[in-house]
């Protein structure tokens, strides 16, 4: 049983469907208790401040559960939509509703005669991990809005994955988007954000089957680029480019040109800085991380703490172009506090790389660079000036590990 | 959705169907709560255990770090599956005293969620057999936001069962101590009720979040009082009446100077002494001229964020001739509060009430671009263009006319030094 004290659990699945659907101006609805909504827009939603409603509860109360006031709830729902125009309603279960086991699906073909808005539901109860959560909220997301005779964009690419729970405020991938440009892609989606000057945020999602490739860059990104090499015959490169050698070595995957581990690396021109890393967080941010400390910073070891699970990234189906990950002897999956506490303590680690809330575990002389996880630690550090993606990376981690 | 749907004028405001339904629950700091592992760790010597879901775990965790409880809490995970089929007792009951064999606190609260709530889950084997096997006391709390409404909320039952501390004290009356309930930030002992008390011969003040242990929270068994101050103390303190027979008044944290006259009007009785406070009212009336001058001509908004009532705080401020121009409220009146409605109603009945937590007011922020002051870090998030004063219950607190002087001060401070509601949320962690 897992236990938790200095840090929080982390964020769940209806949290991942919030984050991946959070900018395209619908009506989520986690169907729940009061308060479920509420802290998912105070403490994991930053976007939600001053905001129009986008995730809202269904406030159930007990005699709701006991009852089942379903028409209720399903005319509230009508009603809050049809009232607030918004582009769609996403259904998304909690504990209570998994429990219960409302039909949500079914809700969601009733609100969907009833308003002739697209609804969809994301099953999620409360327990699973938030990518996997994310990762069902972008399918239905697909399923709903893409469209299949979208005009073919020659290079151009989707990012999938970029939720905000795994990859932070928009800003921070704005260096990756912009070394997508300088490599000849054009983006056409951003799974999940609205890209600047559309007046229609979906209009990404709808355009996304054009694309001629798909950068997965979180978990949650994978199974809709799956779904699309098999709708669309578009094929994916997996990674979080971090640093200059993973900025190339991942543009080079995009290309089709080499698998990562494939490619010369050049030494740092430096002896390295520490011996051996721990890096805790989202796993193919926590794979480039490592390309990056390794090939840029020359750390010999590095090894890689998935709290989500990261099984699935060396699973490679057709389509796959190549993934900038490789699974090592010291890597691990778990977000357990008393496991990680422990490989954070080991006395051979030198160098650790993970949100700040880790730090509380930390007892010995390990160097520590803050990369903020917002699965973890949502709004506590969400305004911490910080980088991860190719250039930006490399210059925050060398500010840490260079000049510290 | 038009914000005719959020919002009722104070005229037509005359019982609890009558505040605005929100079909769906738009959010903000608005929840009159203190958190329930909070509630919980107020009492000395005591250890919080959570267990449920991680996601409804994540939720009150976040609570617990922000007051940095989280030294005295720890969290068990559960799967809604096990729960289901009651597979979690033994891993809880497990957890728990894997958890107490590496803590010395004297008391457990065991918290369970929702799902347990739903479920009916019978923890009575499990506190039984912890107790036995720790020799602690083993509390069962609920935080189950699902009996919201129905039921005492999930803060005063925590609170309430502080009783189970007290009620095999052999009680003493002591007429020289008071005990002070519902406060979470301690008021000051050198702040104006301590000053007031003692000056009317009341030897010893109690205030559960000051009692270093358990003996010397017992010792409220003893008052010759209570005074609550807030209505999440009512639980206990009705226990503490009934069950103890200690004297009690509800006093609960305001502004308005009529309003404290009657506070300590009610305290006088309970404690059973005559307190003088006219030179007091007399010196804050004239220390707060000044201030309340700048406050005039100034469009002012109320919101249920604040400490204390915004029907009281809004009353004083239009008794005073301020314009209050909107109030922001919850669904969750408190009973004292319909008769400031009532007093309200008479005197602007035209102000308009909204629902904090209504869907069509999230985002509409331009329908108070003209509000200059806005109390409460709720009434902030909506008006964009105003001076924000939190009088959040994290603060320090303060109480009698000293609150009157406290608010008056804070207002003068934000109009001078604004911090922006932002950062009154996010960086000074005023959530609720």
């Amino acid at each position: 049983m897992k236990e938790y004290h200095h840090l929080l659990p982390l964020a769940t699945g209806y949290f991942g469907v919030s984050s991946a659907l959070y900018d395209f101006d619908g009506l989520v609805v986690i169907y729940g208790p009061a308060g479920g909504a509420w802290h998912i827009n105070i403490e994991d939603e930053p976007r939600w401040y001053r905001g129009p409603a986008t995730v809202v509860g269904a406030g159930l109360l007990e005699m709701d559960v006991i009852l089942g006031n379903d028409a209720k709830f399903i005319d509230n729902i009508v009603q809050t939509a049809k009232g607030l125009e918004r582009r769609f309603v996403a259904l998304s279960g909690t504990p209570i509703s998994e429990i219960i086991g409302t039909d949500l699906k079914g809700f969601a073909r009733t609100i969907e005669a009833r308003t002739n808005m697209p609804v969809f539901m994301v099953p999620t109860a409360g327990s699973e991990p938030y990518a996997e959560g994310a990762s069902k909220a972008l399918l239905a997301l697909a399923d709903k809005f893409m469209d299949p005779d979208a005009p073919k964009v020659a290079n151009g690419i989707n990012v999938l994955g970029a939720i905000h729970l795994s990859t932070g405020k928009e800003v921070h991938i704005e260096p990756l988007l912009g070394a997508l440009r300088t490599g000849g892609f054009e983006p056409v989606a951003v799974f999940s954000a609205s890209r600047p000057g559309q007046a229609d945020p979906l209009s990404g999602v709808r355009r996304a089957p054009g694309a001629a490739v798909n950068a997965v860059v979180s978990t949650s990104g994978l199974a809709l680029a799956r779904r699309m090499f098999a709708d669309y015959g578009i094929p994916y490169a997996v990674g979080m480019p971090v640093g200059r050698a993973g900025r190339e070595a991942f543009l080079a995957l995009l290309r089709g040109e080499a698998s990562a581990s494939d490619r010369p690396v050049p030494a740092p021109d430096r002896p390295a800085p520490h011996r051996h890393a721990l890096v805790v967080g989202e796993p193919v941010l926590g794979h480039g991380l490592r390309h990056c400390l390794r090939h840029d910073f020359g750390v010999d070891r590095v090894d890689v703490v998935s709290v989500s699970p990261g099984d699935a990234l060396f699973r490679q189906g057709e389509g796959c172009l190549g993934v900038l990950a490789a699974r090592e002897a010291g890597d691990l999956d778990t977000d357990e506090e008393g496991r990680i506490a422990e490989l954070m303590n080991d006395p051979d680690v030198d160098l650790i790389v993970a949100d700040p809330c880790y730090r509380a575990l930390l007892r010995g002389r390990a160097a520590f660079v803050p990369l903020p996880h917002i699965a973890m630690s949502a709004r506590i550090h969400w305004d911490m000036a910080y980088e991860y993606a190719v250039d930006a990376g490399y210059d925050y981690l060398a500010g840490h590990l260079l000049h510290a | 959705m038009d914000l005719d749907h959020a919002r009722i004028k104070i005229a037509d405001l005359r019982q609890k169907a009558d505040f605005p339904f929100a079909p769906l629950e738009g959010v903000g700091p608005n929840l009159a709560g203190w958190g329930v592992i909070e509630t919980c760790l107020l009492l000395p010597e005591s250890l919080a255990v959570m267990a449920g879901p991680s996601a409804c775990l994540r939720h009150s965790a976040f609570m617990a770090h922000a007051r940095g409880f989280t030294e005295r809490f720890h969290m068990l995970c559960v799967s809604e599956l096990d729960m289901t089929l009651g597979n979690h007792l033994q891993k809880v009951e497990q957890g728990v005293l894997d958890i107490a064999s590496r803590r010395d606190e004297k008391v457990i609260f065991l918290i369970v969620g929702c799902p347990d709530y739903i479920l009916g889950t019978d923890f009575t084997g499990v506190i039984n057999r912890l107790e036995a096997a720790t020799g602690r006391r083993v509390i069962l709390g609920a935080m189950a936001p699902i009996t919201i409404g129905l039921k005492d909320s999930p803060f005063t039952s925590a609170y309430t069962a502080f009783f189970d501390f007290l009620r095999h004290e052999s009680r003493t009356p002591d007429a020289d101590t008071v005990n002070l309930l519902g406060t979470f930030m301690p008021l000051s002992d050198s702040g104006e009720l301590y000053q007031v008390l003692r000056g009317a011969g009341v030897r010893r003040i109690l205030q559960i979040p000051l009692c270093r242990d358990l003996k010397e929270f017992s010792a409220m068994a003893d008052a010759r009082a209570s005074v609550v101050l807030h209505p999440l103390a009512n639980g206990l303190n009705g226990k503490m009446v009934a069950e103890m027979d200690i004297p009690s008044c509800f006093a609960p944290t305001s502004y308005g100077f009529e309003a404290i006259r009657e506070n300590y009007a009610r305290i006088a009785r309970a404690v059973g002494r005559e307190l003088d406070v006219a030179a007091r009212e007399a010196a804050a009336r004239e220390a707060a001229g000044p201030m309340l001058d700048v406050l005039r001509g100034k469009s002012v908004a109320v919101g249920c964020a604040i400490n204390g009532s915004p029907f009281e705080l809004a009353l004083f401020l239009v008794r005073e001739g301020i314009d209050v121009q909107a109030l922001f409220a919850r669904g969750t009146i408190k009973p004292y509060e319909w008769e400031l409605i009532e007093r309200l109603r008479k005197v602007r009945p035209e102000i308009p009430v909204y629902n904090a937590s209504h869907p069509a007011l999230c985002g509409r922020t331009g329908d108070f671009d003209h509000v200059q002051v806005a109390y409460g870090v709720d009434a902030g998030i909506y008006c964009v263009n105003a001076a924000n004063v939190p009088l959040s219950r994290y603060q320090e607190q303060k109480y009698g006319y000293e609150a009157t002087l406290w608010m008056l001060e804070r207002t003068r401070e934000a109009l001078e030094r604004p911090v922006s509601n932002y950062d009154w949320i996010y960086g000074h962690n005023f959530l609720i």
